[in-house]
């Protein structure tokens, strides 16, 4: 009678095993449909936007994108540096990651309605995702963008243009115990993503 | 000797206060996974809307590796789970020794085996199966969530809610997000483990079972209460000390670190380690 049991045990276990594998498999089947496909390129390397979304689907076919130089600035190298007026004494972020990036449109004649979303460029590394960009940095180093253009840019066709684009590092972002905060972003390896979909571009932003 | 381990082994695992444990901890488990069902559905939503709008909604990736329990940020299951991880891990075991010498049942095992190899067979009995009863939810809400949510490799800008840099191993969780996950519940299992341990120390000083079991939680909430109302944890790095937090593979409210869980897990050691040196100091005199 005992050994009937733990027969039965044994079976009920072996049959929810194979219910439970046969669902994951079944919910798995295509995890990575639909994912994009990662694409890296080294610092300095001229990369065109070519056929792919940024966030939208507003596409910028024909830029190209080239990371001149990125610098990292605590907030108080950052208001020496660009002499921020003293209502700036607390910066709205413990640092910033500055990006020199150089944008030319090569082919695009659609001026109007596609160009380059700023706002939707992440700074990303193997664990962290830096989003939010400095409004006033950002205006003091990029005097030639007008004013309302702020989130995105469009260039014509055969010009090129040199931003600079300031990333907030915020505490929550940093700082394990023991650890010097910037020390640790400094020494991480980061991308400037300039596409999403279907290819996700990433740039080297350090050599 | 091998008897003894065996017996106090069985004795941990073949009681209802085992099952019980690890039913909470299944309970917890389904709400967590619930809430990441509806959180998805309500997501669905905002992604359908986004992609009317004319967003594309695929960096918003839905992933098994982050909505399971270990590594929820947000459900209340999970929330629950880990804040009651002291109580269901020593709930398993860490009122027998208290109950052994109330009843005298612990002088029969001495005569038989010796203190020394009693004693150890009950801290292992109590290390196995409070890691256990925190590492069963965990798993079984893994299995779960597999069941429901795809697996897909979670993305930095996808997922920036969950373990993120300067999280412990959180580079894991990006790039092996299963390795990420196993070794998070192995830590769990080793600080719960040496959460029900504390219990045989409570036990020594206090008479009442319950009371020993509820040491460790009432011991934490303790540290955790006096080191935010002198803001010790603000001495050395931004972050909470909590043991409620760190031990979770998630920037919930503190950024878990492999120095905070070094520093939990020998203090815990030092505690029964101590413990055990003045027990045999006292059974020398």
């Amino acid at each position: 009678m005992k050994q009937k049991k733990m027969y039965g045990i044994i079976s009920a276990c072996i049959l929810l095993l194979i219910a439970v594998s046969a669902r994951i498999v079944y919910i798995n089947r295509d995890a990575g449909y639909g994912m994009p496909k990662t694409v890296y390129y080294d610092f300095g390397e001229t990369v065109p936007l070519g056929d792919n979304f940024q966030i939208d689907k507003k596409k910028a076919d024909g830029y190209t994108a080239r990371i001149l130089d990125s610098q990292f600035y605590t907030a108080k190298e950052a208001r020496e540096t660009f002499q921020l007026p003293d209502h700036k004494e607390d910066l709205p972020a413990d640092g910033f990651c500055i990006l020199h990036v150089l944008f030319t449109n090569e082919y695009n004649e659609n001026v109007n309605n596609e160009g380059i979303a700023v706002f939707y460029l992440p700074l990303i590394s193997d664990d962290v995702c830096l989003l939010n960009l400095d409004e006033e940095i950002y205006g003091k180093l990029n005097p030639k963008i007008a004013l309302g253009q702020f989130e995105s840019f469009s260039l014509e066709k055969g010009t090129s243009l040199e931003v600079w684009i300031p990333y907030r590092i915020h505490d929550d972002n940093l700082a394990p115990p023991f650890v010097s905060d910037m020390d640790m972003f400094r020494k991480k390896k980061f991308y400037m993503k300039i596409t999403s979909y279907p290819e996700r571009k990433l740039l080297s932003i350090s050599p | 000797m091998h008897h003894t381990y065996s017996l106090e082994l069985k004795k941990a695992f073949r009681n209802k206060w085992f099952f019980i444990s690890c039913l909470i901890g299944i309970i917890c488990a389904v709400c967590c996974l619930v809430s990441s069902i509806l959180r998805l559905y309500e997501f669905s939503d905002i992604d359908n809307m986004m992609l009317e709008l004319g967003f594309d909604a695929h960096v918003y990736v839905k992933t098994a590796y982050s909505t399971w329990l270990g590594i929820d940020a947000f459900s209340l299951g999970a929330s629950m789970f880990f804040f009651l991880l002291p109580v269901t891990c020593s709930l398993v075991y860490g009122w027998s020794y208290a109950e052994e010498k109330v009843t005298g049942y612990d002088k029969l095992m001495i005569a038989r085996c010796g203190r020394g190899t009693y004693r150890r067979a009950k801290i292992l009995a109590l290390f196995l199966s409070g890691g256990a009863a925190a590492s069963i939810p965990q798993i079984v809400s893994f299995v779960m969530t597999l069941c429901f949510i795809p697996a897909r490799r979670p993305l930095p800008e996808g997922n920036i809610y969950n373990a993120v840099f300067p999280c412990f191993l959180s580079f894991l969780f990006y790039t092996h997000p299963l390795l990420h996950g196993i070794i998070f519940i192995a830590i769990d299992f080793i600080m719960a483990g040496l959460t029900a341990v504390l219990c045989m120390t409570a036990a020594d000083l206090i008479k009442k079972k319950w009371i020993c079991v509820l040491c460790p939680f009432i011991l934490f909430l303790l540290v955790e209460q006096i080191l935010n109302a002198f803001g010790i944890y603000r001495l050395i790095g931004n972050t909470d000390y909590s043991f409620f937090y760190i031990i979770r593979g998630v920037c919930a409210a503190a950024r878990p670190s492999w120095q905070l869980l070094l520093i939990w897990g020998i203090a815990l050691l030092l505690i029964s380690s101590v413990n055990e040196l003045l027990h045999k100091k006292r059974d020398i005199l």
